[in-house]
């Protein structure tokens, strides 16, 4: 079975670790994401009638103390941005961060999550930066509490991955 | 102003008022607030407790001062007060330190006392190492219980091979942890460019981490490392950067292109499971051992059988009566014994009359004598000399006779049986005694005693011949001598004359009387003693047995002492 290493990537508090927790095998506790700094998933996705393992490295969010360590960066075969819709400066760390990654990884697949989709009344993210986002990037509104999207997204990424 | 704004508050508020200001004084005034709290300190605290640890943290520096305080002041109060909870723990913690040198000292024990740990001993002496680092090398097993192929870049497993006894978890996730781990380390320490981290412990178990270009080994360990562990690691990750170098460089998560590494990561787990010893047998120094080992043998087999005959030989000696084992010594080929040797018994060098082929024997020999039955019987014979018909035999050192023995032998015995060292005692009850010159008397006797001279009648005068005379002459003098030797007194022989019953008594007493002497003449002609001889007339028939006739015949005297 093909595998790949993706990425899970965004700011801090945006949802990431809630976004895989329901559906992928856990072998770690979320305590390895605050000690060490990465917690490693696993999913198994099916794409073109192909199974893929999707090796799935979710980093520590990044923030103003908590920097991304390009050392987890290395090898992923993509990554998946995550950004929460009622937070406007996820979107900036989210950008930020993809500029990093592009830096270090070079053109790599990317799939924007626009989180907390449940919550899309309470949501005050710029139309205009949205359709920006939209345009340079795929991005699905995902909920890791309703589960929407999920999937997909995974999906998404796999189809994508060389 | 105060007052009346004082009237127009009490006037609104009523009593109420005066509550409010009693109310301000209370807690306004130190003493009467602190009465106050201290009702309601203790439901207080316990209140907040339940709710979080802050009452805890907010404590907690005071009782550190506090208790720092009471032990500059006084240490003794503290001691004295954890005294009955330190006492408990203490001792706990001593009897299990105990409980654990018993145990150890057990085990070490029954090692030290096992074939395997003679083994190790030779071992130590023999490689120079300590005992103690042995047993630690033996005793600790050890497996590598999984191999883990990892691509260096994606943090991708690539392979994956356990042994069965490996508990083994998503080992996809496990892969990608280890580098997440060695880069959580260099994030957390300052650590120096190009340091790797090559080994995770944990109690016993160890992640040995052997790094390539594109590939990291890891091998999990329980228990000692082994040495070339690490070796291994290297070989096997540089035959896979030669071989698969392509593959690796650009690893795309296809784990099946490397489906053929499964041996070369086997052979990792085989190889470094505890080797067995290797079986092949040493011939030349089996052939070695047994010619050695067939010499020494026939050697101790000789030196045995050469043994045995010194032992039978001793043995022949200590049971040989009247000898006496003193002592005995092998050495150079050469058996020296010394014993006691009675005169009557016999020699030693008769006694072991086989030759001896092996070894020569040197005998020191003192004399004694010996109490023995058989010995003494000897020393009895030579000393008693008894004739052929005595039988003698010496049981408990009592002499017993048997058989007949001369009279003159045993008289003459009484007197010289206790110089005969070793008897106690005689019993001469199965003796039959002999007298061989009293028989010869008795027989003298008879024939003497049976002649008689034949007279015409009333002639005092008669033919006889010389030969006759001459023999019975001899018969008396020899009759005379047996009596002389056996009784030490001469014979009495009375010659008596007879006559018949016709003629006067007075004419047949005096012709018996000339008759008699008439017999007496002719035997002292003969040669016979005079003095043994007398004669006499037997007149009165009725007295002589009623002996009638014309005769003179010998009667010799009882002969008794």
């Amino acid at each position: 079975m093909l595998q790949k290493k993706i990425c899970l990537l965004g700011a801090f508090s945006v949802g990431k670790t809630s976004l895989i927790q329901r559906f992928v095998s856990s072998l770690f506790d979320d305590k390895y994401l605050t000690t060490v700094g990465v917690k490693i998933d696993k999913k198994i996705v099916t794409v073109d009638q192909q199974e893929i393992m999707l090796m799935i490295w979710d980093l520590a969010g990044e923030d103003d103390y908590n920097t991304l360590n390009k050392n987890h960066l290395r090898g992923a075969a993509g990554y998946i941005l995550v950004i929460d819709g009622t937070r406007p400066k996820s979107l900036d760390v989210g950008l930020a961060v993809h500029d990093k990654v592009k830096e270090a990884l070079g053109d790599v697949p990317v799939v924007v999550a626009l989180n907390k989709a449940d919550l899309i009344d309470e949501w005050i993210l710029d139309a205009d930066q949205l359709a920006k986002l939209e345009e340079k990037l795929p991005v699905l509104r995902t909920s890791a509490k309703t589960g929407d999207n999920v999937e997909l997204l995974f999906s998404e990424l796999a189809a994508r991955l060389q | 102003m105060d007052t009346d704004l004082s009237r127009i508050k009490q006037i609104i508020l009523g009593d109420e008022y005066d509550e409010l200001l009693k109310l301000r004084d209370e807690i306004n005034d130190d003493g009467q607030f602190s009465k106050i709290v201290s009702n309601i300190i203790t439901e207080a605290l316990k209140e907040r407790s339940l709710k979080d640890d802050s009452i805890a943290e907010v404590l907690a520096p005071t009782i550190d001062q506090a208790i720092s305080s009471s032990i500059n002041q006084d240490p003794k109060k503290l001691a004295e007060s954890l005294y009955p909870i330190m006492g408990p723990a203490i001792r706990k913690s001593i009897s299990e330190t105990m409980q654990q040198m018993l145990e150890n000292l057990n085990q070490l024990l029954e090692e030290s006392l096992s074939p395997k740990s003679l083994r190790w001993r030779f071992d130590a002496w023999r490689t120079g190492k300590s005992y103690s680092e042995l047993v630690l090398l033996n005793t600790l097993e050890f497996s590598v219980e999984q191999v883990f192929l990892i691509h260096r870049e994606s943090s991708l497993l690539i392979h994956h091979q356990y042994s069965e006894l490996a508990d083994t978890r998503d080992p996809d996730m496990v892969s990608g942890m280890f580098s997440a781990i060695q880069d959580f380390i260099e994030d957390s320490f300052s650590t120096k460019e190009g340091d790797e981290l090559d080994t995770l412990r944990l109690g016993d178990l160890s992640v040995v981490l052997q790094r390539g270009p594109n590939a990291v080994l890891a091998a999990v360990v329980r228990g000692r490392i082994p040495e070339n562990l690490r070796n291994e690691l290297s070989r096997t990750l540089e035959s896979l950067h030669r071989m698969k170098k392509a593959e690796l460089a650009d690893y795309g998560g296809n784990p099946e292109v490397f489906a053929d590494v499964e041996d070369d990561l086997r052979k990792i787990l085989l190889s470094e499971r505890k080797e067995p010893e290797e079986k092949t047998i040493p011939w030349l120094a089996v052939v070695s051992i047994l010619i050695i080992l067939a010499g020494t043998g026939y050697w101790n087999y000789l030196s045995y059988q050469e043994s045995l005959e010194r032992t039978a030989l001793l043995s022949t000696l200590k049971q040989e009566p009247g000898l006496v084992l003193l002592d005995s010594e092998y050495s150079d080929k050469v058996l020296h014994i010394s014993l006691l040797v009675d005169p009557n018994a016999r020699s030693p060098e008769e006694v072991i009359s086989t030759n001896q082929e092996n070894f020569s024997i040197e005998f020191t020999e003192h004399s004694h004598l010996s109490v023995i039955d058989e010995l003494v019987a000897k020393r009895a014979m030579n000393l008693l000399q008894p004739t052929g018909e005595t039988q003698l035999e010496v049981r408990n050192s009592v002499l017993v006779l048997s058989g007949r023995a001369d009279g003159d032998w045993m008289r003459d015995y009484a007197s010289r049986w206790p110089a005969v060292t070793g008897l106690t005692a005689i019993d001469t009850g199965a003796l039959e005694l002999v007298y061989p010159r009293r028989e010869a008397m008795v027989e003298a006797v008879q024939v003497i005693e049976a002649t008689e001279l034949n007279f015409e009648n009333g002639e005092t005068e008669t033919e006889v011949s010389s030969q006759f005379i001459t023999a019975l002459s001899e018969q008396i003098t020899e009759l005379n001598a047996l009596s002389m030797e056996e009784y030490g007194r001469p014979v009495r022989i009375e010659v008596v004359g007879y006559t018949d019953d016709s003629g006067s008594p007075s004419f047949n007493q005096q012709v018996g009387f000339e008759r008699a002497l008439r017999f007496e003449q002719v035997l002292v002609d003969a040669g016979v003693d005079e003095s043994l001889l007398e004669s006499f007339s037997a007149f009165d028939h009725s007295s002589n047995e009623g002996i009638a006739r014309r005769i003179t015949r010998l009667i010799v005297a009882p002969l008794t002492q």
